[in-house]
Parts: C-alpha cells; sequence; structure tokens
C-alpha cells in the first residue's frame, strides 16, 4: 500500500522543469534591477512621441488656416513638422526632474517664417499643442482652457518644455 | 481520486500564460498613444473637410458674382449637407458648427471647427470672398436649399438661418 503510494507521487510531474524555473527567475531579477531604468526612458519615449504629434496637429491645422479662439490670423501655406529632438538642459528648474527641452524644427513658407507677427502666431500654436499632448499623455485630461500652465509639463522623472527652431 | 488527481492536466501550458501576460502588458502600454492618434487623425481630417465645405461656398458665391445679374447655382445636398455637416450622434465626431456665418464687411466665409476629442475649443478658419453685398433669404419652391443667385444689386443666399448666417 505504502509502495503504490509513492509511485502515485511519483508519476504527478512537475509542469516545467528545474531549468526553466531557473532562466525565468534569472530574468525576473534581471528585469528588475532595469525596472526603473526603462520606466525613465519609457517615460522621455513616450513624451517624444506625444510632443511629435501634437506639433503635427498644430501645424496641420495651422497650415489649413485654422486659427483657436483669441489666436491671430495666418494666411494658410505649407507647415511641417520636420522633426522633434530633446535638449537635455543642464540646470535644475524643478528639484528632482531632468528638464529636457523638446526643440521642434518647423518648416513654414517665407511669408510666415519671415513675418514676426505670423511666426509668433505659429510657433505658439505648435509648441503649445506639443506640451498639451504631453500633459495629457500623463495625466489623463486636457490642460485647463487648452494652455499647459507655466508652459511646462512635470511628470514622474522629467519636467518638459517646448522649443523651436525654424528651417 | 488519485488517479484523477494525477490526470488532471493544465488546459494551456505555462509558456502560453507567460506569452499571453506579456503581450496584455505591451498592449496596455500603447493603448493610450493608439487612441490619441485615432482622434488626431480624425480632427485633422474633419478640418479639412470643414475647409472644403468652405471653399465650395466660396466658390459659388465668387462665380455668381462674377456672372452677372440673374445667374444663380444650385449646391445640392450631395455637395452641401448640414445634416451630415454637423452630424454628432452617427459618428462621434463633432463635425462643423453650424451655422457657417458670412462676415459681410469682412469679405469671409468663417468656418467653426469644434475640436473637443483634442482639447482645443472652437478653431476658425476663414476664406475669402469677392463680394461685400450679399443677403440671406429663407428656401422657397423656386429657388431650393442651398441656391446662391444674383440679384443684380448684390447675392441672395437661400438657406435657412441655423445652416448659414449673415448677421
Amino acid at each position: 500500500m505504502r509502495l503504490r503510494k509513492i509511485s502515485i507521487f511519483r508519476e504527478q510531474k512537475a509542469q516545467v522543469g528545474v531549468e526553466y524555473i531557473i532562466i525565468v527567475g534569472l530574468l525576473l531579477s534581471m528585469i528588475l534591477i532595469v525596472y526603473p531604468y526603462a520606466l525613465k526612458q519609457n517615460e522621455l519615449n513616450k513624451a517624444l512621441a506625444a510632443a511629435r504629434d501634437g506639433a503635427v496637429y498644430g501645424a496641420s491645422l495651422r497650415g489649413m488656416g485654422f486659427k483657436g479662439e483669441g489666436v491671430k490670423e495666418v494666411p494658410e501655406g505649407i507647415i511641417k513638422i520636420v522633426r522633434v529632438e530633446p535638449e537635455f538642459q543642464d540646470s535644475i528648474t524643478v528639484p528632482g526632474k531632468d528638464w529636457y527641452k523638446l526643440k521642434i524644427y518647423i518648416s513654414a513658407p517665407d511669408y510666415i517664417k519671415d513675418n514676426s507677427t505670423y511666426a509668433n502666431s505659429v510657433r505658439g500654436t505648435i509648441t503649445n499643442q506639443a506640451l498639451s499632448y504631453i500633459y495629457y499623455t500623463f495625466n489623463g485630461n486636457w490642460p485647463p482652457g487648452g494652455i499647459v500652465p507655466g508652459n511646462r509639463v512635470n511628470t514622474n522623472y522629467y519636467s518638459f518644455t517646448a522649443g523651436w527652431k525654424w528651417v | 481520486m488519485v488517479g484523477a488527481l494525477v490526470n488532471m492536466r493544465g488546459q494551456i501550458s505555462i509558456e502560453a500564460i507567460l506569452a499571453v501576460g506579456f503581450s496584455i502588458v505591451i498592449l496596455i502600454s500603447l493603448f493610450n498613444l493608439t487612441w490619441e492618434r485615432f482622434y488626431l487623425a480624425r480632427d485633422i481630417g474633419e478640418a479639412g473637410e470643414a475647409k472644403m465645405v468652405g471653399e465650395v461656398l466660396a466658390g459659388a458665391i465668387n462665380n455668381a458674382y462674377a456672372n452677372g445679374d440673374g445667374f444663380r447655382i444650385y449646391l445640392g445636398p450631395d455637395v452641401l449637407n448640414y445634416t451630415r455637416l454637423g452630424d454628432a450622434s452617427r459618428i462621434t465626431g463633432v463635425g462643423i458648427s453650424l451655422p457657417i456665418v458670412i462676415d459681410k464687411a469682412g469679405r469671409t466665409i468663417n468656418i467653426s471647427k469644434s475640436m473637443q476629442k483634442t482639447g482645443g475649443g472652437n478653431w476658425m478658419a476663414a476664406i475669402p470672398i469677392i463680394p461685400a453685398n450679399i443677403s440671406r433669404a429663407n428656401p422657397t419652391a423656386q429657388y431650393a436649399e442651398t441656391t446662391i443667385r444674383n440679384s443684380g444689386g448684390g447675392i441672395t443666399i437661400y438657406a435657412a438661418q441655423e445652416n448659414i448666417n449673415i448677421p
């Protein structure tokens, strides 16, 4: 009787081998070590993607001749976002957070670029929309009144502002 | 009973459970960004459509003005469908904010598009037109909505006030 019990016990096999458990265990400990860094990098990637979306949104609408309420009218033209680059700022404005200025490279016709009223209005919309999208990505709601407070979005690890360059 | 226990196997392997689990985590992290892009693409598309409607109307007004007394253009529901333009429930988009306002003094057609889903309030676009003497009349049996007629002294648009408004 006793023997039979043991043999039954032996027939019960584990679903995974010990090698598998060791590998998974090692993987888990590696993930745990890398996790904070990955989280930080992920935040920067998400912010960059959001900034790019927001900038394209602003550029498309201004290019079609649309304007927000209380914004100066600008003639339509081909306005494009060439690229968005994160620029690390070597000074601390918000304690405990890395400050990144997201530089948006905007291409626009000369009659917009060379007219300071038009140029300021267009780049204002584009930078504000870029920051709005970052704000939405991390807060889950749009900034009150459509304008990002202080033109700065703070996340867990970073503090983002927006810059621009005409190309 | 013990035999039954030995025969009990999981319906899927632990590898499958792990793979599905990881996929779910990755998909969830992308979800927020994906909806954002959907709204962005739809709002820019709708803004483009709104602009097109303004251009069609401006083209018709300018043509009626240029062609002299008695000339008229009929923009039927195939060209200018107010129900579909302002439709908010069917596609959950917000379409164009009706009425389309014609500014006589500024000689522009003002299109307004609500951007609730992407954080903005109303975005406006102004499309220039040539004539300044424009009036609106309710549609009649002879002139259905939307007819644009050159009445010698000026342009008359036959359309309901909730669709086209000339203050």
